[in-house]
């Protein structure tokens, strides 16, 4: 009650004057207070946290987890954990390090830049802390070493866990590799998760799952001497192991695909599309995952990297190529949808094709021409012309909305890292990539997947689910524990024009005229498929093509979309063939060895041997 | 008169060193020479510790000189920004605060399980550094008009402008800056002239608030708080670092084991040694001896502080200059408190000294402000 009327300056003071004494002398006490805490853990407990600093100092080292394995859909190993050696140095046990490191050169080469490495190292750390000399030693390299050991004091061996693909390069571009962390990684990553641990996925499922795969580590007290060494192991808190990954993926089947697609350049996607597993995924040629865990040398790895037929390059979701004829049967769906055309008009077809009239001549891949052309035959034959004028009927806008229903020019959303788009044009974005107007010749060559479209073997086997299932495929996936969600139906297309599509896709592998009919020759379970064939360059317009005489990479790309049985499809599939032909047939052959290894659909008869 | 007006009231002619060319420059530079003794040892000593405890390399030691070249630049700003402009500033400063602290909230990136950072081109800033500044300020403007006693409407109020951004901070969450903050704000009030009668009725109920507090903490919090109770009780875990910590202090005796030779500071024992628990390198290396030097330091800044407000006319000036020297003692007594284990581990660097380019640009800003306070006294008829 004593400042209940203060108004002057004085009293102002006054009040602040008291205030500021209460203040300091509290302020003060409460200083004295942490003195006296600060006094009893120096002066009183000094005794007790001299011993507890000088003999009983606890260290924790961390205890990586293991990773968590992948395994495919038959339970087998995909992706492991073997032990590995790793040759290490206790620098204040070794009087002379540059002499040891020339012996030890002797029996275990070193380069130059390991050496240099591990002294920098040396320098950076107290003496009495273990150093890695060179990472992973062969097991010749490490008999060799265990011979001689008794040379080299000071000089151990240290073994961990590391990664091990066994099927090499059967899944070097699926499930990707790990390795060393570089500075890039070390500054995002959760430094008390990577305790220990020094590798990371770096691409395919290895790095889409990382987070999955990367368990807790755990730690181990150590307890050490006055100068940090480690003199025994107390209490330890067990690392938690990484997820395992149990993958969709068929490793019979991706042993098939990569045989079918043989030295070729290519890529196969094959799916379920009665729930979107991706049951094989081959990009050819490929690289042994292993070479990258066990450390490469800069020369082997440029070399792997600009080798001219790029095989780190993942084709089947990095890939763009033409989807070319393969998105026929959508084309002709839209116009079926749209009432632009019916199942019984036909079309005269010369060998070629002039909007109106006149001006550039848009040529049939059939020279002669198909002459009258309904849309079955239209899709039995890939009649150019028939969807040159279909295109025009439809326009680009229209006809790009349809691609887009089923999944093209958008990321199919696999769990994948680093999925490519692919195109399709629209007038905007060719205004906005091009700055130029859209002519119409580019709406008629879109109509046979030319020109600017682009997709990935991933979205045509999308594409191909999305007519297996009649517009209601799922999204793709390789993880078995991904709960499969449906992809946004087609819902303009009826019923019937479903099944004229699907009759059409069907003869072009069992009538005699279809385009795949000599490379399903003996197929007994009913396929439906469709061919394509990419430029790889523009021919001018009376130019004619030459397969054999045109240099080898410059050469036309094999397309194939398909699914088998044509009810209740097993097995949705898109192969690509770089510069050959008969991706067909290579579809086939998958196709085949997935039916008959799964559903023993096709039994071929083998013959009774007398023996 | 002109030479009363340049020269501070007990310097009736220039003082010698104005002789010398150039150096007469400084004399239109507000100063405090208590003060710029007091921080300077205290910035010696900040260095001395880093280079310790960074293991002896002089990157860390060029990063903090850095950050103190631009802490200083604001510290002279301020110095020379009239007590009135911060006033004027204040409402704008306070509500841009508060912007920030939900920017925390949508942008900031999280660092430690706690969402603190703003970033703002390529720097990073903790817009929950500054709030320790901002709302004294604010608290000194709302009240820099109101009559004494605090009546119940200015006093909630007030506790309004305390506790917005004070809960904001602690939700993001940052414990540690969320109760200085509302100290701070506690400090303001209590130089603002608040009855003690309210005080002990505030303290009887904040006592009461705890176990709902303790309701609404983070799992880590929690966990930090049992333990403070019982380290042992996690000696891998959350207990590591008090322990440790206490470890280092313990050892190092009444005299300290010397400059760089602190066993648990040199073998990386000890965690966060740069920034929070840089006091625990001093405890080790320089024993108890030198744990008091420094709180003879920071008490003879504190008594400084405390002589510049009494001699404060304007109630603006007073109420800020009050804020800010209560700020100071609270941030460093909850830092002292936190490493030798008498209060829970909350997350807070010791002013001044620990490593972090925020906290040290606030509080030379902080000082700048007292300054530019002294100044304004110094200059005005009493």
């Amino acid at each position: 009650m004593r400042h209940r009327h203060i108004h002057s300056r004085s009293q102002e003071k006054h009040l602040t004057s008291h205030r500021a004494f209460v203040g300091i002398i509290l302020i003060g006490l409460m200083i004295l207070v942490l003195l006296g805490r600060v006094a009893y853990l120096q002066i009183t407990d000094h005794q007790k946290y001299t011993t507890l600093s000088n003999r009983n100092q606890l260290r924790l080292v961390p205890v990586p987890p293991p990773r968590g394995l992948i395994y495919d859909t038959k339970g087998r190993l995909l992706a492991k954990n073997i032990p590995a050696f790793h040759l290490a140095i206790i620098p204040e046990q070794v009087s002379d390090l540059p002499l040891t490191l020339e012996k030890l050169n002797e029996i275990i080469p070193l380069s130059d830049e390991q050496r240099q490495a591990f002294l920098d190292k040396v320098d950076q750390h107290p003496a009495h802390q273990r150093q890695i000399v060179k990472l992973k030693l062969s097991e010749e390299e490490v008999s060799r070493f265990a011979v001689n050991q008794y040379q080299f004091p000071g000089v151990l061996l240290t073994v961990d866990l590391i990664r091990d693909y066994p099927y090499g390069a059967l899944l070097g571009h699926v499930i990707g590799y790990v390795s060393e962390a570089n500075k890039d990684d070390l500054t995002k990553l959760d430094k008390k998760r990577y305790a220990g641990t020094y590798q990371l996925g770096k691409i395919g499922l290895e790095k889409f799952y990382e987070e999955l795969l990367q368990g807790l580590p755990g730690y181990q007290q150590m307890e050490t001497d006055v100068l940090g060494r480690e003199v025994r192991a107390l209490s330890s808190l067990p690392s938690t192991p990484g997820t395992d990954l149990h993958l969709s993926l068929d490793i019979d089947l991706q042993a098939a695909a990569t045989a079918a697609l043989g030295e070729n350049r290519g890529a196969i996607v094959a799916v379920d599309p009665s729930n979107g597993e991706i049951l094989a995924i081959v990009s050819t040629p490929s690289f042994d995952p292993n070479l990258f865990v066990r450390g490469l040398d800069q020369r082997s790895y440029l070399a792997l990297r600009q080798a001219a037929d790029r095989p780190l390059f993942n084709r089947a979701i990095h890939g763009q190529y033409p989807p070319a004829s393969t998105i026929k049967p959508i084309v002709a769906l839209a116009g079926l949808s749209t009432q632009k055309v019916n199942t019984h008009q036909k079309v005269f077809d010369p060998g070629w094709y002039q909007i109106n009239g006149n001006g550039r001549y848009y040529r049939d891949w059939q020279k002669k021409g198909h002459g009258w052309t309904d849309l079955e035959k239209s899709i039995r034959e890939s009649c150019d012309i028939y969807y040159y004028i279909l295109a025009e009927k439809l326009g680009i806008t229209q006809m790009g909305s349809w691609f887009s229903d089923v999944g093209l020019g958008k990321p199919t959303g696999i769990d994948l890292p680093g999925e490519q788009k692919g195109l399709v044009p629209s007038i905007a974005w060719k205004k906005k990539a091009y700055k130029t107007a859209w002519y119409p010749g580019e709406t008629v060559i879109t109509g046979i997947g030319q020109g600017y479209m682009l997709a990935t073997p991933l979205q045509l086997a999308v594409m191909a689910s999305y007519i297996a299932t009649r517009g209601q495929p799922y999204s793709p996936h390789l993880n078995k524990k991904i709960i499969p969600q449906k992809l946004p139906p087609l819902k303009n297309a009826s019923p019937e024009h479903w099944a004229t599509i699907i009759e059409s896709m069907h003869q072009v592998t069992q009538h005699p005229r279809g385009t795949a009919y000599r490379h399903f020759a003996g197929f007994t379970l009913d396929a439906a498929g469709k061919t394509g064939t990419a430029q790889v360059f523009g021919l001018k317009a009376n130019e004619k093509y030459d397969h054999d005489s045109v240099a080898r990479h410059l050469r036309d790309h094999s397309l194939f979309i398909g699914f088998a049985p044509i009810e209740n499809p097993k097995i949705a599939i898109a192969v690509i063939l770089e510069n050959q032909k008969a991706s067909a047939s290579v579809a086939r052959q998958v196709m085949e060895a997935y039916l008959t290894e799964n559903y023993h659909a096709q039994q071929t008869e083998v013959p009774p041997t007398s023996s | 008169m002109l030479s009363r007006q340049k020269y501070p009231l007990r310097h009736l002619s220039p003082p010698i060193w104005h002789r010398i060319p150039g150096l007469k420059l400084l004399s239109y530079l507000h100063w405090d020479s208590w003060l710029f003794v007091l921080i300077s040892l205290l910035l010696v000593v900040s260095f001395g510790l880093l280079y310790s405890a960074g293991g002896q390399k002089t990157s860390i030691l060029i990063r903090h000189g850095i950050h103190l070249g631009v802490s200083f630049v604001v510290f002279l700003a301020m110095a020379h920004t009239s007590p009135r402009t911060f006033k004027q500033w204040a409402p704008f400063l306070y509500v841009a605060g508060l912007i920030l602290l939900l920017a925390v909230f949508v942008f900031g990136s999280a660092s430690k399980g706690a969402q603190r950072w703003v970033p703002l081109g390529p720097v990073r800033f903790q817009p929950s550094e500054f709030m320790k500044l901002i709302s004294p300020l604010m608290l000194a403007y709302y009240l820099s008009d109101k009559p004494i006693p605090l009546n119940l409407k200015h006093l909630g109020i007030g506790f309004i402008i305390i506790f917005l951004p004070g809960l904001m901070i602690a939700k993001q969450p940052d414990l540690g800056t969320g109760l200085q903050v509302i100290g701070t704000g506690f400090g303001v009030l209590f130089f603002a002239g608040i009855r003690w009668k309210w005080i002990f009725k505030i303290s009887v109920f904040g006592m009461a608030a705890l176990p709902l507090l303790w309701w609404k903490l983070h799992d880590y919090q929690r966990q930090r708080v049992l333990t403070f109770l019982n380290p042992e009780s996690d000696p891998l875990g959350s207990g590591y670092h008090i322990i440790q910590s206490k470890i280092a202090i313990g050892s190092g005796g009444l005299y300290g084991k010397g400059w760089c030779q602190g066993t648990q500071v040199q073998l990386n024992f000890l965690p966060e040694r740069t920034t929070d628990f840089i006091f625990s390198v001093l405890g080790e290396e320089f024993g108890f001896i030198g744990a008091c030097i420094l709180c003879l330091l920071y008490f003879g800044i504190i008594l400084r502080g405390m002589t510049i407000m009494t001699q404060t006319q304007d109630t603006f000036s007073r109420l800020m200059a009050g804020g800010i020297i209560f700020g100071f003692f609270i941030c460093f007594f909850i830092n002292i408190g936190m490493v030798s284990g008498l209060l829970p581990v909350v997350g807070c660097p010791l002013p001044l000294i620990s490593y972090g380019g925020t906290s040290l640009v606030t509080w030379m800003a902080a000082f700048g402000m007292l300054v530019a306070i002294q100044s304004q006294n110094k200059s005005s008829p009493r």
